[in-house]
């Protein structure tokens, strides 16, 4: 092989950028196993293993040499975004399948790492959620809500996650805030937040939610102060979000589509915003490009969450998004060196 | 003075200077032999001939500039130098060690008029030392009114300390060649001195020396924060006057003009001294040498003896660098001479430069567009160039890419961007050629189809005895008689050789034969130029000329780096 300038390297590897984002994910799962019981940590090896498993399988498949790829933590990032993405006491299989369609059909069908045209994670989420709805919204209400010992400990987590006793609500699970939202059943929004437990203690986007959400904020600055992302896509899709929000503020009528607040705080917003989006392989490559993703994307969650047929959607919009992305690629090349309304005040460059 | 101006992007890169900064610029002791390489110059000495030092071997050659010797002594060989940059003959000199001059006529620079001095410049076969080994005569003699003189004393390249210990041993005569300069180029509004705030002794050098020249103009020293590619000429460009150099054009586009202090100190010698350039700044440095150094290198010198000199330990070297660790190409044969644009030699540790990781697949983090000084987006022209998408290429700005190596350099996934980024740039650069050359072949055709119609026509016309009432001579010479098929087909036949022919190999070989015809055409047009023509046309000529050299070049060295079979793409990425 030619050995070629630059002979010098800053040493940062595809593994650490992986292993960063592993790390900024951690503050967000905390408060997920703080509110939510520690089935996530569960969805979270199961998928994670899984992804990893698959990935393996199909480098062999291709006959590549599967040690380096294995090593970036590509596959273990997907499956960890799915394992956060899933209900924590859904059955094992959902895990499995989740991670299995990530690998083998959203990512290397496409050519692999930097060439698949959807977010592995996200696509599997949604064909998780298009195919298996009831599984995929069994979420238990947060801890403070619960009377004491309802919400399982590992052990219960770990026998409902493998026997399969997740259909039937017992006591535990609870709508989402952005479910509340969609079935307000028309109340205006202060009387029903102050109806509804979720919001009594004056919580914004619901207890729990908000905290899950304030962590996966902390990791994304995080992100930022690594500058293993950029802040175009986050702050355009939360600023999408935050517009599109009080644009449709009515001042709190039973028709309400949701406070602000509620928008960045609740659901998967913030996780989306740092975690997805930001996704480089399947989004625009130049900063404006970014920005106008971002923008894009937050003006699509907002609307699956206020008229389309499911309570979230950042994964819909963020998939969508991903199908845009190359054409954003096409009309956002910056100006480069040179090709500016810089001054040139003598004239044309020869020739 | 004018307001923080900045470039885009740009890395923070460990200096390692100290090493090589800490001592006085060394005079080596004379080689035992000098390698000087004549190109196409026609020597004016024989084998066993006695010179002198400063005296003229050769009369400048295509590349416009004469060779002089660097030392008495006498011509020991002409000999084919095969592995030299550029192959060609070139003189060996064995020195007699009287370091004996030839006869020197100083005369005080400012009783002299402009085209006296030019010439002078133009004898005295100075190039820009900086690295681009452009002829300075050419860039003293602007098209264009310059308002900027810029001087480069950034040297933002790790490990590189020439230019900065030349400002705090040399500051008087760069000051003094940067007035000279300044003459030449008609006396701009202002001189701006742009120096990387790691050199404070070299900056305190310089303002000394401009207090003690107490020059009525504005001249500014300004010291930047260290950020490579600061010292490239269209980021300094950018940094000190806040204007971007066009693309495909040159600084003096936009009233700039922009020097290496090395290249000052030269103009001074060569004007106040009458000095021929036959030595420069050789920044010796690496943790392979023990005594890392800068030395006054005569030209030719070999490059292992300056490594001697500093006490090289092979064992220990991973690389050999000629030039730094960023854009430095790698020497395998430490007999190769010091030329006018050698200004270090990296003699680098594993530990300094390890080896390059095995290259993975792109995953479009985008640090490389964040460092990017051009504004280019690295992921995009990788993508693009691994699918040989020409056409998007160009639409990136493929070539107004400078080669910095800041996206490599962050590449998470190791992949030797810049390599792929010199072939592309060939690929493409050999495809507007052959567009050229057949939109060329089209024009002669249509004209051929043309006057072969009007024959036959008046053939016909004349059977018919009709000869004479006709309009046909009328007819537009380029009436497009059948000519469209054929025209399609050759740039057809183009465009498939282009994509078709092995990777990497075939379009290196188009790029050099294209530079070549290039050259032998502007060369004839060099020449046929008669006493009226202005200097503005020769040198317009004469940098359009370099140009083709450069590229010319570029080419026969990556052709000689290949492998000698083709290989696949060296990177992982699958297609
Ligand atoms: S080329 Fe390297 S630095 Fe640029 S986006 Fe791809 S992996 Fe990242
Ligand atoms: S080598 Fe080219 S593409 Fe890479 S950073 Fe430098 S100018 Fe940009």
């Amino acid at each position: 092989m030619i050995t070629s300038a630059p002979h010098a390297h800053s040493g940062l590897t595809t593994g650490t950028v992986m292993q960063r984002v592993l790390v900024a994910a951690l503050p967000g799962i905390a408060a997920m196993v703080w509110y939510f019981g520690p089935g996530t940590l569960i969805q979270i090896a199961l998928a994670g293993s899984a992804a990893f498993a698959a990935e393996a399988m199909v480098l062999r498949l291709r006959g590549r040499p599967p040690g380096p790829t294995l090593a970036d933590g590509s596959a273990l990032v997907t499956g960890v975004l799915i394992g956060i993405a899933l209900p924590p006491l859904a059955p094992w299989w959902l895990a499995i399948a989740g991670s299995a369609f990530a690998i083998l059909v959203a990512k290397h069908p496409y050519g692999g790492l930097g060439y698949n045209l959807f977010n592995p994670a996200m696509a599997a989420y949604a064909a998780l959620l298009v195919s298996f709805p009831d599984a995929m919204s069994q979420w238990p209400g947060p801890r403070p809500l619960l009377s004491d010992g309802t919400l399982p400990g590992l052990v219960d987590s770990l026998q409902r996650i493998f026997t399969g006793q997740h259909a039937a609500p017992d006591g535990f699970t609870m709508a989402t805030p952005l479910d509340l939202f969609r079935h307000n059943s028309g109340l205006m929004v202060q009387q029903f937040q102050t109806a509804h437990p979720l919001f009594a203690r004056g919580d914004l986007a619901g207890v729990g939610w908000e905290t899950v959400n304030l962590g996966f904020l902390a990791g994304g600055v995080y992100l930022l102060a690594r500058r293993v992302i950029t802040w175009h896509a986050p702050v355009a899709m939360l600023a999408a979000l935050v517009l599109m929000a009080l644009l449709c503020n009515d001042g709190g009528s039973s028709a309400s589509r949701g406070p602000p607040s509620l928008h960045l705080f609740s659901g998967a917003t913030m996780l989306g915003a740092f975690f997805i989006v930001t996704d480089p392989v399947t989004t625009a490559a130049s900063n404006r490009g970014r920005l106008l993703c971002g923008l894009l994307t937050g003006v699509l969650v907002f609307a699956i969450r206020a008229w389309g047929g499911y309570s979230d959607g950042v994964a819909f919009a963020v998939l969508l998004m991903n199908l845009a992305a190359p054409l954003i690629d096409r009309i956002t090349v910056p100006r480069a060196y040179g090709h500016g309304r810089a001054r040139q005040h003598h004239g044309a460059p020869p020739e | 003075m004018s307001p923080a101006r900045t470039f885009p992007g740009g890395i923070l890169l460990p200096a390692h200077k100290h090493a090589s900064s800490a001592t006085p610029i060394r005079t080596p002791a004379l080689p035992p032999e000098l390698f000087l390489s004549l190109g196409d110059a026609t020597p004016l000495v024989a084998v066993g001939d006695p010179v002198l030092k400063g005296q003229l071997l050769a009369a400048a050659g295509s590349d416009g500039l004469p060779v002089h010797a660097p030392t008495s002594g006498h011509v020991a060989r002409i000999e084919f130098a095969p592995r030299a940059e550029v192959p060609g003959h070139r003189a060996v000199l064995i020195p007699d060690g009287a370091e004996r001059w030839c006869e020197r006529t100083p005369v005080n620079p400012a009783t002299r008029t402009l085209p006296e001095l030019l010439a002078a410049v133009r004898a005295a076969g100075i190039v820009g030392l900086g690295g681009g080994g452009f002829p300075t005569d050419i860039k003293l003699a602007p098209t264009h009114p310059i308002d900027t003189l810029v001087i480069n004393g950034m040297e933002c390249e790790p490990y590189i300390t020439a230019d900065d210990r030349l400002m705090r041993e040399e500051a008087g005569a760069i000051v003094a060649g940067m007035r000279l300069a300044a003459r030449l180029l008609g006396d701009p509004a202002r001189i701006l001195v742009g120096i990387e705030d790691d050199k404070p002794e070299a900056a305190a050098a310089m303002t000394a020396a401009l207090a003690v020249a107490d020059d009525p103009r504005e001249i500014v020293i300004v010291v930047l924060p260290s950020r490579y590619p600061a010292g490239g000429e269209r980021q300094l460009i950018q940094l000190l006057t806040g204007r971007q150099v066009p693309s495909g054009g040159l600084p003096r586009d936009v009233g700039v003009v922009c020097f290496n202090v090395g290249t000052l100190y030269a103009l001074h010698r060569a004007l106040a001294l009458d000095e021929p350039l036959l030595s420069r700044i050789v920044t010796i440095a690496g943790g392979a040498c023990r005594e890392p150094a800068n030395y006054r290198a005569l030209l030719g010198t070999p490059v292992a003896h300056l490594l001697a000199a500093s006490s090289y330990q092979p064992a220990r070297c991973e690389q050999l660098l000629l030039g730094g660790p960023m854009m430095g190409i790698p020497l395998d044969d430490v007999q190769a001479p010091v030329t006018k644009t050698t200004h270090c030699i990296l003699a680098a540790t594993a530990a300094e430069l390890p080896p390059a990781r095995q290259p993975q697949p792109c995953i479009r983090c985008g640090l490389c567009a964040d460092v990017c000084p051009a504004s280019l987006l690295p992921q995009q022209l990788l993508r693009h160039a691994v699918a040989r998408d020409h056409r998007q290429l160009e639409r990136h700005h493929l070539l107004d890419c400078i080669d910095c190596g800041a996206c490599a350099y962050v590449c998470p996934s190791a992949i030797p961007l810049v390599d792929h980024y010199r072939a592309a740039k060939a690929e493409v650069r050999a495809l507007r050629a052959e567009r050229g050359a057949a939109d060329q072949a089209r024009r002669r055709f249509e004209a051929h189809q043309a006057r072969v119609a009007r024959q036959s026509g008046e053939r016909s016309a004349r059977h018919a005895g009709l000869i004479g009432t006709s309009a046909d001579h009328d007819a537009p010479a380029s009436a497009p008689v059948d000519a469209a098929p054929v025209a399609t087909d050759l740039l057809e036949q183009a465009l498939a050789r282009a994509g078709a022919a092995t990777p990497r190999r075939a379009p290196l070989e188009r790029a050099l034969s294209a530079a070549e015809n290039r050259i032998a055409q502007l060369e004839t047009q060099l020449a046929a130029l008669d006493a009226t023509a202005t200097e503005a046309q020769r040198n317009g000529l004469r940098a359009r000329l370099e140009q083709a050299r450069l590229d010319g070049d570029l080419a026969r060295q990556r052709l000689l780096a290949l492998p000698a079979e083709p290989s696949p793409t060296p990177d992982g990425n699958p297609q």
